[in-house]
C-alpha cells in the first residue's frame, strides 16, 4: 500500500505556466499625434503563444498526474486572464503584482518570474509561450532558463515523461530530433505545438469562485533595485512616431477604371511592357 | 540598474557570425558585419568576429571580405550545429576576456537563443529585432552608447533603447534589415584581419539534452522574399483562404512572390515563411503591393525600403495609405479578381 503511494507521489508532475496579458493587436487604439497605445480602449487577451503553453500543460495533466499552476505578472486587471486559465481547467493561479514591478524590461521580468517560480516550491516542467505579440522579443523563456539553470526546449512535436526525464521529438535547425532530457525542464510553445481547447461551460461558470493567489515584492524577497524599471538594464531614451509618408496618389473611378490605371502604373515602372 | 564598475574598459564591436545549415555563412551575418564596420569606424573601435562551426576554416576567407579587425574562430565536430550550452558558454568566456562594448547577432534560431542567454549572464540589456543601430555620445550618461531602434512595444512608434550602465550592449537584427557592403565600399584598408583560433576544450559530458537517434533532415520551404523584386502581400482584408490563394496566381502573372501579414499566417491561409514584419522577414523590392493590409507598425517597419508601395484597401483611413505611393480605395478581393482577369489579357 505504502509503496503504491510513493510511486504515485513520484509521478506527480508540478507544472508551472508563465503567461502574459497583452493588448489585442490588430485592434489597437492609438492616440493620434503621439502614436502611443490607448490602453483604456484596447482589449486585453492572453498572449496567443501562452494559450498553446496552457494547452500543453493541460495535455500533460490528462496524461500524467499533474498539478498545474499559472503565473502572470501584471496590474490587478491581469486577473482576467487568470480566471480564463481557471476556466480551461488549471489548478492554481498566481498574480505577481506590485508597484515596484512596473516598467520591467525582459531581464527584470525574467528575474521576477524566476524568483516566483522558486518561491512556489518544487517544479518539474515550466512552460512559456515562445514570444509575446506586444513586445516580440522572445527573450523571457531563454532568460528564465538561465536564471533557473534548466534546459529549454522549443518546437516540440511530442513529449513523453518517463519517471524523472522526458523524451521529446523536436525540430532543431533543419533537423527533426528525438532527445532525452532530465527534469526539470522549460518548454516554449507556439501555434505549431497544438490546437487550443475551448472551455467547458461548467468551468466558465465556476472559474470566478476560484481564488487567485497574489504575490508582491515582499513575498519574493530582494530589494526594489532588483525589480521593475530600477532592475532593468534597458532604457527607452526616445520615441518617435513612425512616419514614412509618401505621395499618396489616389487612384479613383469604378473598379474597372482603377484596375486600368493600375495597369498603367505597372507599365510606367517597367513591370509590364507596353 | 547598478553600473558595471569597469565600464570604461569595454571596447570594440563583437559580431556573432552564423554558419547556415553548416553549408555557408548566413547572408544576414555579412549585412550585420557591414553595419558593425560602419559603427566601428565612426567610433574608432575594432570589429571582432566570433564564428564557431565544423571545418570553419573554409568560411574565413569569405568573412575577411567584410573587413573585420579580428576573427575568433573554433572548429570542432561538436560545433556543427548551434548548441544552447556550448555556444553561450564559449562566447561567455570570450566576452569575459575581451570585454566588447557591443555584441551583435542576427535574429535567427541560433541568435535568438544565444543573445538573451548572454545578456542574462552579464545582467545587461538586449534589444531584439532592431531596425537600426547607431553609436552616439549621450551627454546624460557621459559616454558613447549603442543606440538600438525598434518598433515600440505597442502603438505606431519607434523607440530608441540604450543600456547605459551595463556592458556589453547587446542587439539582434533580422536578416534583410541592413545592406551588405562590398569590400572597397566599406573602407579602403587592405590589411588582413588577425586570426585567433580558440581551443575546444568543452566537457561534452555536461550536455543536458541528449540525442537518442540520428536526426532526420527537415526540408525547409524556402521563400526568398528578401530577394524578390516584386511582392504582393495579403492582410486581414483579403478575408478568406480562397481569395488569398489568388495572390499566388497574381504573383505568377507579375513574376513576383507572395507575402503576408500576421493574420493570414495565424489563420493558416499561408505558411509562416511568407510573413513580412517584425516576427517575419524584412523586404526591399522594387514594387510592393498590399491587399487588405491595415498597416500596423510590426508590418510596415519591414517594408519601408520598398521602392514603390501600392496599397489596396477598402478602408480609406488605413494606416498603410499614408506611406503608399499609390492608394487604391477598393475591396481587396474584388480588385485581385479583376486585376487577374485584366492581366491575363495583357500578357496573352
Amino acid at each position: 500500500m505504502n509503496l503504491q503511494i510513493n510511486i504515485r507521489e513520484k509521478l506527480m508532475l508540478n507544472i508551472i505556466v508563465c503567461t502574459k496579458q497583452v493588448p489585442k493587436t490588430g485592434n489597437v487604439k492609438v492616440y493620434k499625434g503621439t502614436g502611443t497605445l490607448n490602453r483604456k480602449e484596447t482589449e486585453n487577451i492572453i498572449n496567443p503563444d501562452d494559450l498553446h503553453a496552457l494547452e500543453l500543460a493541460l495535455h500533460l495533466k490528462e496524461k500524467y498526474e499533474s498539478h498545474v499552476t499559472v503565473l502572470t505578472m501584471g496590474p490587478d486587471n491581469a486577473e482576467d486572464i487568470l480566471y480564463e486559465a481557471y476556466a480551461l481547467g488549471v489548478d492554481k493561479c498566481v498574480l505577481l503584482s506590485d508597484e515596484q514591478f512596473r516598467g520591467a524590461d525582459t531581464y527584470a521580468t525574467s528575474l521576477t518570474l524566476s524568483r516566483a517560480i522558486e518561491k512556489l516550491g518544487g517544479y518539474d516542467i515550466i512552460l512559456t509561450g515562445m514570444t509575446a505579440i506586444d513586445g516580440n522579443t522572445s527573450h523571457v523563456g531563454y532568460q528564465i532558463s538561465e536564471f533557473l539553470n534548466i534546459p529549454l526546449i522549443t518546437q516540440i512535436n511530442d513529449i513523453e515523461i518517463i519517471e524523472k526525464h522526458a523524451i521529446i521529438n523536436r525540430l532543431y535547425g533543419h533537423e527533426y530530433q528525438k532527445v532525452e532530457v532530465d527534469l526539470p525542464i522549460l518548454l516554449a510553445a507556439d501555434k505549431e505545438t497544438n490546437h487550443v481547447r475551448f472551455s467547458k461551460f461548467s468551468d466558465i461558470n465556476n472559474c470566478f469562485d476560484k481564488k487567485i493567489i497574489k504575490m508582491n515584492m515582499e513575498d519574493l524577497g530582494g530589494t526594489e533595485d532588483d525589480y521593475g524599471i530600477k532592475g532593468s538594464p534597458s532604457i527607452v531614451v526616445k520615441t518617435e512616431s513612425f512616419t514614412h509618408k509618401r505621395q499618396q496618389e489616389k487612384i479613383d473611378g469604378n473598379l474597372d477604371e482603377k484596375v486600368e490605371q493600375f495597369i498603367d502604373i505597372l507599365k510606367k515602372h517597367n513591370i509590364l511592357k507596353y | 540598474m547598478k553600473q558595471v564598475t569597469d565600464i570604461e574598459e569595454y571596447q570594440n564591436i563583437m559580431v556573432f557570425v552564423e554558419i547556415r545549415d553548416h553549408e555557408q555563412v548566413l547572408e544576414g551575418s555579412f549585412e550585420l558585419l557591414s553595419k558593425a564596420r560602419e559603427l566601428a569606424d565612426k567610433s574608432d573601435q575594432k570589429v571582432d568576429v566570433v564564428v564557431l562551426g565544423k571545418d570553419v576554416e573554409q568560411y574565413l576567407s569569405d568573412i575577411e571580405l567584410s573587413n573585420p579587425d579580428r576573427i575568433f574562430y573554433c572548429s570542432h565536430e561538436a560545433l556543427k550545429h548551434y548548441d544552447s550550452q556550448i555556444f553561450p558558454d564559449m562566447i561567455t568566456q570570450l566576452i569575459k576576456e575581451h570585454k566588447p562594448f557591443a555584441f551583435l547577432a542576427t535574429f535567427t534560431e541560433a541568435g535568438k537563443d544565444l543573445t538573451p542567454r548572454l545578456a542574462q549572464r552579464f545582467a545587461t540589456g538586449c534589444t531584439s529585432h532592431c531596425t537600426d543601430l547607431d553609436i552616439e555620445h549621450l551627454p546624460d550618461y557621459g559616454r558613447d552608447l549603442l543606440l538600438m531602434k525598434r518598433p515600440a512595444f505597442s502603438g505606431n512608434v519607434i523607440a530608441t533603447i540604450v543600456s547605459p550602465h551595463t556592458m556589453p550592449q547587446m542587439a539582434t537584427v533580422q536578416p534583410g534589415v541592413f545592406r551588405k557592403q562590398s569590400r572597397d565600399r566599406i573602407n579602403n584598408k587592405s590589411e588582413k584581419p588577425e586570426m585567433i583560433e580558440l581551443a575546444f576544450d568543452y566537457d561534452l559530458s555536461k550536455i543536458r539534452i541528449k540525442n537518442l537517434s540520428s536526426p532526420t533532415r527537415w526540408e525547409k520551404k524556402h521563400v526568398l522574399l528578401e530577394e524578390a523584386s516584386l511582392i504582393v502581400t495579403g492582410g486581414r482584408g483579403v478575408k478568406d483562404k480562397k481569395t488569398f490563394k489568388l495572390l499566388h496566381e497574381l504573383a505568377g502573372l507579375l513574376n513576383g512572390e507572395v507575402g503576408a501579414t500576421r493574420v493570414p499566417v495565424f489563420k493558416e491561409w499561408c505558411s509562416e515563411e511568407r510573413m513580412i514584419g517584425q516576427t517575419g522577414k524584412s523586404i526591399k523590392p522594387k514594387l510592393y503591393i498590399s491587399f487588405g493590409v491595415s498597416g500596423q507598425i510590426q508590418h510596415t517597419s519591414s517594408i519601408v525600403d520598398s521602392e514603390i508601395i501600392v496599397s489596396v484597401n477598402i478602408d480609406e483611413k488605413a494606416l498603410i495609405s499614408e506611406m503608399s505611393d499609390y492608394v487604391i480605395n477598393e475591396d481587396a478581393a474584388s480588385f485581385i479578381k479583376q486585376l487577374i482577369t485584366r492581366l491575363k489579357k495583357e500578357i496573352r
